[in-house]
C-alpha cells in the first residue's frame, strides 16, 4: 500500500469523487479535472481500490471528516461540511451522500472561493474598526486580532514612534504560547538593526513574502537569536508589509503561519497589503489628530496664560489710575495754586520755578495717561459703533481741532477732501481719534515753515491694504522723515524717533493702530528721510 | 468736596475759598451724608472711589433722605476713572469733572449752580 502519497494528492487536486462500500473499502475514486491525464494520479487511484479509507489515508482518522462520514452512513441521510487537508492547509468541500451499498463523496477544493470570501470580510471589518474614533494604537491590536487566526496564526505589530521600532502587539491563536509570544514581544528591534526582516522592510518600505520559511531561508535573513524563534513558533510562512502613508513608512504588519500550515501566496500579500493601508491611514490621521490635539492644548495654554498677563496689567493700570493719578493731580493742582497767586504772590523767579514743576508734572500725567490708554485699548477692549460717516465732515473737524496748536508751531495745516468721496461706515468717534493722534504727530515733528495736509482722497491710484473695497485718508507732512529700518518699529509701543525734546511716550501710533484694527482698518507709512511722511488710514467702505 | 484724598480735597478747598466760594470738606460719602444735615450745601463735588462709603452708595443715601431739598442738592462727579461721565449720567450727577482738575472748568461748573442757590 503506497500510502503517503495520498495526502500529497490531496494537496495536488482540487475537486474529485471517492465511493465506499458499507465497510469503508475504497470502491472508485476519480480525480476531478484538474488531475485528468496526469498518469501517475491516475495509477494511484487505480492501486487505492478496496483498501480501507481509513487504512489508506490515516491522516483522516479522528477527524471531522471520519466523523461526518460514518454519520452520514449510520443515519443514512446526506452531510455537507467543509475542512482543511493536506501539507498546505487546502480547503475542501465534501458532500457524503449514503446509499444502502455505502457512501459517495465528492469532494471539491474551495480554498480560493474561501480565502476570497475571507478577504471580503476582512476588509469589512476593517472599515468599521478605522471608522470608529479610537487612539490608533487600540485600533492596530483590533486589526491583528481580526487577522488571527483567518490570515494568520500570529500578527505582530511595530510601529515607529520618536524615531524607534516599538513593537505594539504580538497576538497570536494558541493561548499556550503566551511564553513565546512575550519573547518576541521583548526582541529589540532597531531600523539598523541587521537580521531583522521587520527593519529591513521598515527601511526599505518594500512588502516581503516568504511562501516557505526553510531553516536555511530563514538563516540567510535573521539574526540566531529570530532564527531560533521563529524555529520554536513553526514559522511556514510569512508576509511582512509596511504602513506606508503620504510616502513614510509608519511601520510594519507581519503576519505568519505556523500552526495552520498555511502558505501566503501573491494574493494574500495584496490582501495584507490592503489591511496595512487602511491601517496606516489610521495611525497616520491619528498622529496628526494628537499632533494638533497636543498643538491645540499649548496654544490654549499660552491663550489663558496672556489672559492672566493681560488682566493683572488691566488692574495694574486701574491701580495707577488711582493711587498714582490722584497725587501727581494734586501736585500739579497745588502748583497750579502757586502759579495763579491764590497762595500769595510770587516772584518771577518763584514763578519760573513753578512752571518747570508744572511741566515735569505734566509729562508725567501724559505718560500714565498713555498707559491706561494702552491698557484700554488691548485687542478686545475697544468699543466700536459702526454707522455711516462723513468722511468730510471728520477731516475738517480733526483739521480745525489742530489749527491752534499748528499755528503757534509756524505750521501751515489744512484739509483737502473732493466732492465725490464714496459713502463710509465706520466709527466716526475713533475715526477722528486716529486722525487727530496722525495730525498730532505731525505737527510735533514738523519744522517751522512746513506744511501738514490732511486728504481724503476718492481715486483708487493706491493698493490697498486688502481685498474689498476701501477709502483712505492721509496725512502727509514736510517733516525729517523716518528711516526705513525704523517704520517697521513705528507702530510698536514706546518706539519713539529722534531727540526726547518733542513730549511724548511713543505710544499714540501703537493705539491708533490697534484702534484701526478694531475698526477694520489699517494704517499705512509712507516714508523718506528728509521728503516728510505720509501717514495712510485706510477705511473698508462697508465697516468690518 | 467729598474726597479721600486730603491733599487733592484741600487743593480744591483752597482754590474755591480763594474764588470766594465757602466749602466744606468730607473725607468720605458718611461725613458728606453728615455735613449735608449740618451745612445744607448749595452743590456737593462728590468723588467715586473711596474707603468707608464710596460715592455710588453716597448718592444712593443722599436721594433717599427724607428731606427733598437735601435729596435735591446737585451733584457734580469727580473722579480718575476713565469712563467717569457715564458713571456721572448714571448716578444722575449734573456734570462731571475729570482728574487731574482743571481749574477754570471746576470753577465754572460751581458758579452755576453755586449762585443758583444763592438766589
Amino acid at each position: 500500500m503506497r500510502v503517503p502519497h495520498v495526502a500529497t494528492i490531496l494537496d495536488r487536486v482540487t475537486d474529485g469523487f471517492l465511493a465506499v462500500d458499507c465497510e469503508w473499502h475504497i470502491v472508485n475514486l476519480h480525480w476531478g479535472a484538474q488531475a485528468a491525464g496526469q498518469a501517475s494520479l491516475d495509477r494511484e487511484a487505480r492501486e487505492l481500490r478496496g483498501a480501507v479509507l481509513w487504512d489508506a489515508v490515516p491522516q483522516l482518522r479522528d477527524t471531522s471528516f471520519q466523523d461526518q462520514s460514518r454519520r452520514a452512513m449510520a443515519e443514512q441521510r446526506p452531510v455537507r461540511f467543509q475542512d482543511v487537508v493536506g501539507d498546505t492547509a487546502r480547503w475542501i468541500e465534501v458532500h457524503v451522500y449514503p446509499s444502502p451499498e455505502g457512501v459517495t463523496i465528492y469532494f471539491q477544493d474551495i480554498t480560493e472561493r474561501k480565502r476570497a470570501e475571507d478577504a471580503l470580510r476582512l476588509l469589512a471589518e476593517i472599515s468599521t474598526i478605522f471608522g470608529t474614533p479610537l487612539d490608533y494604537r487600540e485600533r492596530l491590536a483590533q486589526l491583528a486580532h481580526l487577522v488571527v487566526p483567518t490570515l494568520a496564526d500570529w500578527c505582530i505589530v511595530d510601529v515607529m514612534e520618536d524615531r524607534r521600532v516599538n513593537r505594539l502587539h504580538v497576538v497570536h491563536a494558541d493561548s499556550a504560547k503566551a511564553g513565546l509570544a512575550a519573547a518576541i514581544r521583548h526582541l529589540t528591534q532597531d531600523v539598523d538593526e541587521p537580521g531583522s526582516p521587520v527593519a529591513e522592510v521598515l527601511r526599505t518600505g518594500t512588502p516581503m513574502l516568504l511562501p516557505e520559511v526553510s531553516p536555511r531561508v530563514l538563516r540567510a535573513i535573521a539574526s540566531p537569536e529570530r532564527v531560533r524563534l521563529a524555529e520554536e513558533l513553526g514559522t511556514r510562512s510569512t508576509m511582512i508589509v509596511p504602513l506606508i502613508a503620504r510616502q513614510r513608512t509608519l511601520g510594519t504588519l507581519t503576519f505568519l503561519a505556523a500552526e495552520s500550515r498555511r502558505r501566503y501566496t501573491p494574493d494574500d500579500l495584496r490582501l495584507a497589503e490592503e489591511l496595512s493601508s487602511h491601517a496606516a491611514l489610521a495611525v497616520d490621521n491619528a498622529r496628526l489628530y494628537e499632533e494638533a490635539q497636543t498643538a491645540r492644548t499649548e496654544a490654549e495654554r499660552q491663550r489663558t496664560e496672556l489672559e492672566r498677563v493681560m488682566k493683572s496689567r488691566a488692574l495694574l493700570m486701574r491701580g495707577i489710575s488711582h493711587d498714582v493719578k490722584n497725587p501727581l493731580g494734586a501736585a500739579d493742582g497745588y502748583a497750579h495754586l502757586l502759579e495763579q497767586g491764590v497762595l500769595g504772590t510770587l516772584s518771577s523767579k518763584q514763578q519760573e520755578g513753578v512752571r518747570r514743576i508744572r511741566r515735569s508734572l505734566q509729562a508725567a500725567l501724559r505718560l500714565i495717561y498713555d498707559l491706561l490708554e494702552v491698557a484700554r485699548t488691548e485687542p478686545g477692549q475697544i468699543d466700536v459703533h459702526i454707522k455711516p460717516i462723513d468722511v468730510r465732515q471728520v477731516v475738517h473737524d480733526v483739521v480745525e481741532e489742530y489749527l491752534a496748536s499748528a499755528k503757534t508751531a509756524g505750521l501751515f495745516l489744512r484739509a483737502e477732501t473732493p466732492e465725490d468721496l464714496p459713502a463710509v461706515r465706520s466709527d466716526p468717534d475713533r475715526v477722528r481719534q486716529v486722525l487727530g493722534n496722525l495730525v498730532s504727530n505731525s505737527v510735533k515733528y514738523t519744522p517751522a515753515g512746513g506744511h501738514v495736509i490732511v486728504r481724503a482722497v476718492a481715486d483708487t491710484e493706491r493698493q490697498p491694504p486688502g481685498p474689498g473695497q476701501w477709502a483712505r485718508i492721509e496725512v502727509a507732512d514736510t517733516g525729517p522723515g523716518i528711516p526705513t529700518d525704523m517704520q517697521k518699529r513705528i507702530f510698536d509701543e514706546f518706539t519713539r524717533i529722534g531727540s526726547s525734546d518733542v513730549p511724548g511716550t511713543g505710544i499714540g501710533l501703537a493705539i491708533s493702530r490697534r484702534i484701526a484694527w478694531a475698526l477694520g482698518a489699517n494704517i499705512t507709512l509712507e516714508s523718506k528721510v528728509g521728503h516728510g511722511s505720509t501717514f495712510t488710514l485706510w477705511l473698508p467702505l462697508n465697516g468690518h | 468736596v467729598i474726597e479721600d484724598h486730603a491733599d487733592t480735597r484741600h487743593m480744591v478747598e483752597e482754590y474755591l475759598t480763594f474764588e470766594g466760594i465757602p466749602t466744606i470738606g468730607a473725607e468720605n460719602g458718611l461725613e458728606g451724608l453728615a455735613a449735608l444735615r449740618e451745612d445744607r450745601p448749595s452743590v456737593i463735588l462728590l468723588d467715586l472711589s473711596m474707603p468707608v462709603m464710596d460715592g455710588w452708595r453716597f448718592r444712593h443715601e443722599q436721594q433717599r433722605l427724607p428731606d427733598r431739598d437735601l435729596a435735591g442738592i446737585p451733584v457734580v462727579v469727580l473722579s480718575a476713572l476713565h469712563d467717569c461721565e457715564r458713571q456721572a449720567q448714571v448716578l444722575g450727577a449734573v456734570d462731571v469733572i475729570p482728574k487731574p482738575i482743571d481749574f477754570d472748568r471746576m470753577l465754572a461748573v460751581v458758579r452755576r449752580y453755586y449762585v443758583a442757590a444763592s438766589d
